[in-house]
């Protein structure tokens, strides 16, 4: 499926302070101070970076057999796809996200044996500062009646930094660097849960709910100016883009 | 310190012996230009009057038997697919010849030769237990402790392999249909022979992803369910193949000619295999190379690192001793005399730094053994840069290979010459 409208994340719309903190992680901090400063003039100066990929709206992604994600995905899978299955979690979809650039993305969900909690696990190869950047990036999801959902996330250690961008009324988020094992991730995830009463969902109705929520926070984001729709020229010219 | 290489020459019945104390290092380099040029290069080195057992490696080319058998030990043959790669490339290189590797050392290397050589078969270097080959920490002290079933996911200790480590790869098939995947530094002695419950072992070591072919140099899986092993790598794990069988009695133990592709395939995702071009970019930098590895090599690469730092050392003092005659010149207005001061604290100073420099070296090289020997021919084959690269990519099509043009790009940006630079 291809989407009709892309959409690129905009770095110079992140608050100067999550942004100097996140890029500190990756460059000597007064070279951090000096970026995130240029980021921001150019956020509040309404002069968007040039995006080097961009992905489609919600459900814009194609599902698709285990069998046919990318190869790379399921290597870097394998470990987080072994302690899912220990922890009771079964695969609910796989999908290939519809992202033109220089980036890739698979997502698989997973569903717990209590049906209480997805499990999103993505797989984003993407062009970084040195060379070619590969992550696995998960999110334990619960989804109650009332606001506001649990989300426990587990990322590499630099970008916990620009966890503070996920400030969302609706969603209480904990972000957790990923070498901790994932055991004691979900553990976190059901504590936090403890004393409210969850969705218990069947496969249908979790994919279901997942959508709605994820619709949701897509756009949430789009108002903060996290997302922006790209135009016409600006599709094309990112989808010239390649990554090797 | 050296890596000594010992070479035979055997032409119309007569046997010559050389060697060289450090050609061992790039000896699949000097034996990739192919007969004629090896004889050059060889009898260049230091003539023996019989065999020596004091080596690391070393080749024995038999002109009238047209046989070939060599013993070396490149970090990137260790790869299966990259050493595939390098026998094609071998066997061009030594048209008609029969090439045989000398898996067991040097006495292979001796009985090549027709010498009734007192080493030892070389023995495979193996770790003992599976934590030991997963580099876990408290590999003595685990095995003490009473078994604890909790313990297996309550264990802080964490594998460590850097992406570009090589490996062993294990793959675990359970019966219930759950895949593990674990890395090893080779697959150890206890579980090649089925010792101390090698899959509980195996299961409580930290999960890991499917590594790419780049990194494997060998593996194994188990299928529980099917009770089926497969097993694949170097010469000397297939030799082994009797003894894992009966360790693992009742299992059907089967030796995987397909390798990494075939453990793909039973363990589900398609991994990263390793193609011919991306192979023949791990080892074509050395080859194309005429760098020689010797002492000289190992003293400029520290020597260099101790330059650099010396030459800012030096420079900051420089700074230092210049900036009070920069503060004169700004309350006298006397620029003349501060600028010819400056000029001659410089010339001082480099002049100073050059003696020092050279009295180091001269000092290493005279009290080093080995330093400074410039004698021996520095590779085999062409020592032209572009004579080189044509015949290696004449070495390359006769090899039903990728051409140069397509395996240039595909070169690391870090390789072993980075040490000889």
């Amino acid at each position: 499926m291809t989407a009709e409208c892309y959409y690129a994340e905009e770095i110079t719309a992140i608050p100067y302070r999550t942004l100097r903190k996140g890029l500190s992680a990756k460059v000597p901090a007064p070279l951090a101070f000096a970026l995130a400063g240029f980021f921001r003039l150019r956020g509040i100066l309404r002069w968007p970076l040039r995006p080097a990929y961009a992905v489609g709206g919600p459900g814009s992604g194609q599902d698709v057999l285990r069998d046919a994600l990318p190869p790379r995905a399921l290597s870097r899978w394998a470990p987080i796809i072994e302690q899912l299955g220990d922890l009771g979690f079964s695969p609910l979809k796989y999908s290939v996200a519809d992202v033109i650039g220089e980036k890739q993305q698979a997502i698989a969900l997973f569903l717990d044996g209590a049906g209480s909690t997805i499990a999103t696990l993505e797989w984003i190869r993407m062009r970084g500062g040195e060379g070619i950047d590969e992550k696995a990036p998960l999110e334990f999801n619960s989804y109650a009646a009332a606001d506001p959902e649990i989300m426990t996330a587990s990322v590499v250690a630099e970008d916990i930094e620009f966890s503070d961008l996920l400030n969302l009324e609706f969603v209480d988020v904990l972000v957790l660097p990923n070498h901790l094992r994932l055991k004691e991730i979900y553990h976190r995830h059901l504590a936090r849960a403890t004393g409210r009463s969850f969705y218990r969902m069947h496969p249908e109705t979790a994919l279901k709910e997942h959508r709605t929520r994820s619709e949701r926070r897509f756009h949430w984001a789009l108002r903060q100016g996290l997302l922006r729709p790209l135009t016409s020229e600006e599709v094309s010219r990112v989808r010239e883009r390649r990554l090797a | 310190m050296s890596e000594p290489a010992i070479f035979g020459l055997v032409r119309d019945g007569q046997t010559r012996f050389y060697a060289d104390r450090w050609a061992s290092v790039f000896l699949h380099r000097e034996i990739l230009f192919g007969p004629d040029d090896f004889e050059a290069w060889v009898t260049q080195l230091e003539e023996l009057d019989e065999w020596s057992d004091d080596c690391c490696g070393g080749a024995v080319a038999d002109y009238d038997r047209k046989r070939l058998t060599w013993c070396g030990e490149a970090q990137s043959l260790q790869i299966p697919r990259i050493e595939a790669v390098y026998q094609r490339l071998l066997q061009a290189a030594w048209p008609g010849f029969e090439i045989a590797f000398a898996y067991a050392g040097l006495a292979d290397l001796a009985k090549a030769v027709g010498v009734d050589a007192a080493s030892e078969p070389d023995g495979e270097d193996r770790p003992e237990s599976v934590r030991e080959a997963a580099r876990l920490e408290h590999a003595a002290a685990e095995e003490e402790e009473p078994e604890d079933e909790d313990h297996a996911t309550t264990d802080e200790d964490e594998a460590v392999f850097d992406d570009e480590d090589l490996r062993a790869w294990v793959t675990l098939l359970a019966a219930d249909g759950a895949v593990r995947h674990r890395h090893v530094d080779r697959l150890p002695t206890d579980l090649l022979q089925s010792r101390n419950d090698p899959l509980r072992a195996l299961a409580k070591l930290p999960p890991a992803e499917v590594p790419p072919e780049a990194v494997v140099i060998e593996g194994l899986w188990l299928d529980e369910a099917n009770q089926s092993i497969g097993v694949w790598g170097s010469h000397a794990l297939k030799e082994m193949l009797p003894d894992i069988r009966q360790g693992w009695e009742g299992w059907d133990v089967q030796w995987a000619e397909r390798g990494y592709e075939q453990q793909c395939e039973v363990a589900g995702p398609a991994g990263v295999p390793l193609k011919e071009a991306e192979a023949l970019a791990k080892i074509l930098p050395v080859i194309l190379s005429t760098k020689r590895f010797d002492m000289s090599t190992v003293l400029g690469a520290l020597g260099g690192g101790l330059k650099k730092t010396a030459a800012k050392a030096t420079g900051c003092l420089l700074v230092v001793i210049c900036l009070p005659l920069v503060i004169f010149g700004l309350v006298s207005g006397n620029w003349k005399a501060v600028l010819i001061s400056i000029a001659i604290t410089c010339g001082v100073v480099i002049v100073a730094f050059k003696t020092i420099e050279h009295r180091i070296k001269r000092s290493f090289m005279s009290k080093v053994p080995g330093a400074g020997d410039d004698r021996a021919p520095p590779a085999a084959g062409p020592l032209d840069e572009s004579t080189r690269r044509q015949r290696i990519d004449h070495l390359l099509v006769a090899a039903g290979l990728p051409r140069l043009s397509e395996v240039e790009p595909l070169f690391p940006k870090e390789s072993e010459l980075d040490l000889l630079e």
